[in-house]
């Protein structure tokens, strides 16, 4: 029995040996190169600026925080300078329910073990029945890294899906992004916090920060609150910006929560995206009413 | 508790160590913690469900008693009360809302609307396995093939035992319960043996059917939008899902037992490599279709009886066997797809070919005939899968349907198909296949001694890396398995 017993305790920690082994190799190696980059000007933001503008350049990810945003743009602006960032900015960015995306949130985190200064800290919030889980995504996205080519940390644009607004659907969004128990939701401290780092560093790399507003749906943004409004025109006061939340009316030009854009809106927001980078190539000078030009 | 979870990683190897080293001492101590790990084991998954299995053991061990009785008459009184008791508490909670439906319908169609009640509780898992278990004992028992158990315990362990309990193999008493009362020592070829059944089933639960599933089930969710092409290659790849899934656990199940020093009956012998239907039921769910022959076919009269009473019974025993799987009448055709099957077998009195020797016998490879016959029973097999897939009966019907007038319709487009685009997933799926096929081929003349025919050590521990590295990428999705609802 001791035989069987030693012979399976080798055969368990040299896998184990092996695996962390190869783990850590990765590890180290993507940790230095994250991204596939060759871009001076990148978008960075959520799912909305994921899905509004076809291009390489657009590095934003679904449910991402202005947290992992910064460290994006960190890493990125390491492997080449940037010279200017889009970055996705809307009513609901400032919002609490952003944090549910930057605590323990299985399907969030593990994406950012690679950026993220405090690794163990990741570490720490799973619970030990879990870790495979943030083990095994970090083998995933190596994979994808090596076999397919992609970047280690999750980024690229994606096709939006066919669809049109759903009024029940639109209404449980706006209970998700600005209501707690009927309650108005209160401000995110990180995200908040977060959003300073992102501004204060563009000023001091010299990097052309322009936020966009992305398109929402005007029964969306008619039920925004007051205090979300208000708020978001004193944070964003000063920043250069792309408003396009009222770009768009039609229903079938938003999925069905009303804040996405639909396929059949995808060529007409990178027209405009790409004809407000064409005005402002040279100068960067934004014009005060942004969404009456580029509609033209 | 599941096979594939975490929490049997630490349970497994945690009751291991406490059975050989700490209880050691005592065949009792070593039963009491089988019991103990068993209903531990069981009550991970529903505490309430767990006192209906105590139940159901304490009252089955003691009716024995009251069966042995030497007076027939009273022994076929006790048998006849706990059959009807086994088999009730079984219709109860897996039948009852199924004839209540059908009741439903029945009255509904004479006019007369009458509202049934209809029973709000899950379905316990595993109350097939246990409650054939016990009624084995039972008839053993009154057939004067097996005398009555002393210890409670024992009987438990019998009963319970965790590696069988929620999925089979379904036991027989004769076979497991001297394991149970006999002294065990640990057998080092046995536990690596064992070792090596649970790291390929383990492979192909988590790795081969689990991944499958997934494209299996997106499109079985919207078939009508499918061409021929992706839906012969979805039951195809179903085939293989159920196969991985059912088999994937029998082995971990046999695997968990001999590291305890115990020997459960086999329950797959690499079924798709059968040559006939007949075949194909020696070596599918082997434990369930010897238990049908023994308490039922035979019974009946088996074959002694002429032909006609013959295929009665071969039809009786195909119907039971699919209404066993679930109050479903796609089980039910299911089953009579099956026996159809085996009529020609039958009628020709082939049925009994095949039964010593496997496919390739002396020969690396199979004939053209063999591999003809093969595909030809997995081919029907296949088709027989569709019924049990699917929701209902006329989802099956449209399914088929729906495959060949696409290709009556569309025969171009049909076989212009392969080597186009995967948007569905299903060839990128049929790759797990490959090696469940590769394999099972090369192990195929012992399906209790995986790799022992892997001619060096180093090769096998390169192959037992590979496999462990799939295992855990592809762990942790905690899918069920599909013979959990049986």
């Amino acid at each position: 029995m001791r035989k069987f017993v030693v012979k399976m305790i080798i055969f368990i920690f040299s896998f184990l040996f092996i695996v962390t082994i190869s783990f850590s190799a990765i590890y180290h190696h993507f940790s230095k190169h994250p991204f596939r980059q060759t871009y001076r000007t990148i978008f960075l933001g959520d799912s909305r600026i994921q899905y509004l503008f076809k291009s390489n350049s657009n590095f934003a990810y679904n449910s991402e925080s202005f947290k992992f945003n910064y460290y994006k743009l960190l890493s990125l602006n390491k492997i080449k300078k940037t010279d200017t960032v889009f970055l996705g900015c809307s009513h609901h960015s400032f919002s609490h329910y952003f944090e549910g995306y930057l605590n323990n949130q299985e399907e969030v985190l593990p994406r950012y073990l690679v950026i993220d200064p405090d690794p163990m800290n990741v570490f720490r919030q799973y619970h030990f029945l879990n870790l495979h889980f943030l083990i095994k995504k970090q083998f995933e996205l190596a994979w994808n890294a090596v076999v397919k080519r992609y970047n280690f940390v999750p980024a690229g644009y994606a096709i939006p899906a066919r669809k049109k607004v759903n009024l029940n659907q639109l209404k449980k969004r706006i209970q998700q992004q600005f209501y707690d128990h009927q309650k108005v939701i209160k401000f995110s401290v990180q995200q908040i916090a977060y959003f300073d780092s992102i501004v204060k560093y563009c000023n001091e790399q010299k990097i052309h920060l322009t936020l966009i507003n992305s398109p929402v749906f005007p029964a969306y943004k008619a039920l925004i609150p007051s205090q979300y409004l208000n708020y978001y025109s004193l944070k964003t006061r000063g920043i250069p910006m792309l408003n396009l939340s009222d770009s768009l009316s039609k229903p079938e030009e938003f999925m069905t929560d009303g804040d996405h854009i639909s396929r059949a809106a995808l060529d007409k927001t990178t027209h405009m995206i790409q004809r407000f980078r064409s005005l402002n190539s040279k100068e960067f000078n934004v014009p005060q009413n942004v969404s009456t030009i580029i509609k033209k | 508790m599941l096979f594939n979870s975490f929490e049997f990683l630490i349970f497994l190897p945690i009751v291991f160590l406490l059975y050989w080293f700490v209880f050691n001492k005592s065949l009792k101590n070593q039963n009491i913690l089988i019991l103990v790990a068993s209903y531990f084991f069981y009550g991970w998954w529903s505490i309430p469900f767990l006192y209906l299995l105590i139940g159901i053991t304490i009252i089955d061990y003691y009716l024995a008693f009251e069966i042995e009785n030497p007076v027939i008459k009273t022994s076929k009184f006790w048998l006849a009360l706990s059959v009807i008791l086994n088999l009730g508490i079984l219709g109860i909670f897996k039948y009852y809302n199924f004839f209540i439906d059908q009741f439903q319908v029945g009255f509904n169609q004479l006019g007369i609307h009458a509202s049934l009640p209809i029973l709000k509780i899950g379905l316990p898992i595993g109350i097939s396995f246990y409650i054939f278990h016990g009624l084995s004992y039972l008839i053993d028992v009154y057939r004067k093939q097996q005398t009555t158990v002393k210890s409670l315990i024992d009987y438990g362990v019998f009963v319970s035992f965790f590696p069988l309990l929620v999925a089979g193999p379904i036991e027989r008493a004769n076979h497991l319960l001297p394991q149970v009362q006999k002294n065990r020592t640990f057998n080092y070829a046995q536990a690596v043996a064992g070792s090596r059944l649970i790291l390929w089933g383990l492979f192909k639960k988590v790795v081969v059917a689990d991944t499958i599933s997934k494209v299996v089930d997106s499109i079985y969710s919207n078939y009508q939008t499918h061409d021929a092409y992706t839906l012969i290659l979805c039951a195809v790849l179903f085939s293989f899902q159920i196969y991985g899934d059912f088999s994937g656990y029998s082995d971990i199940a046999l695997g968990t037992a001999k590291l305890f020093g115990f020997e459960l009956l086999s329950n797959f012998k690499f079924p798709y490599f059968s040559r006939n239907i007949a075949e194909f039921w020696r070596r599918w769910h082997v434990s369930l279709s010897s238990w049908f022959r023994d308490y039922l076919y035979i019974p009946l009269g088996g074959s002694k009886l002429g032909k006609y009473i013959s295929i009665r019974n071969t039809f009786i025993i195909f119907l039971v066997s699919g209404f066993w799987h679930g109050a479903n009448w796609t089980f039910i055709v299911w089953g009579l797809i099956h026996a159809l099957g085996f009529l020609p077998s039958l009628l020709l009195n082939r049925n009994r070919k095949f039964t010593t020797n496997v496919v390739a016998q002396n020969t690396i490879l199979p004939s053209i005939l063999e591999l003809f016959q093969m595909i030809q029973t997995f081919v029907f097999v296949t088709i027989a899968w569709i019924y049990f897939r699917a929701k209902d009966i006329e989802t099956a019907n449209q399914y088929i349907k729906k495959i060949i007038l696409s290709i009556i319709e569309q025969p171009n487009q049909f076989l212009g198909k392969p080597g186009i685009t995967d948007p569905n997933g299903v060839i990128n799926a049929l790759w797990y296949v490959v090696p469940v096929i590769v394999f099972d081929w090369i192990f195929r003349k012992n399906e209790r001694e995986l790799f022992a025919n892997i001619p060096t050590q180093t090769l096998r521990w390169i192959l037992y890396f590979i496999i462990g590295l799939f295992i855990a990428f592809y762990f942790g999705t905690k899918s069920s398995f599909i013979y959990f609802q049986f």
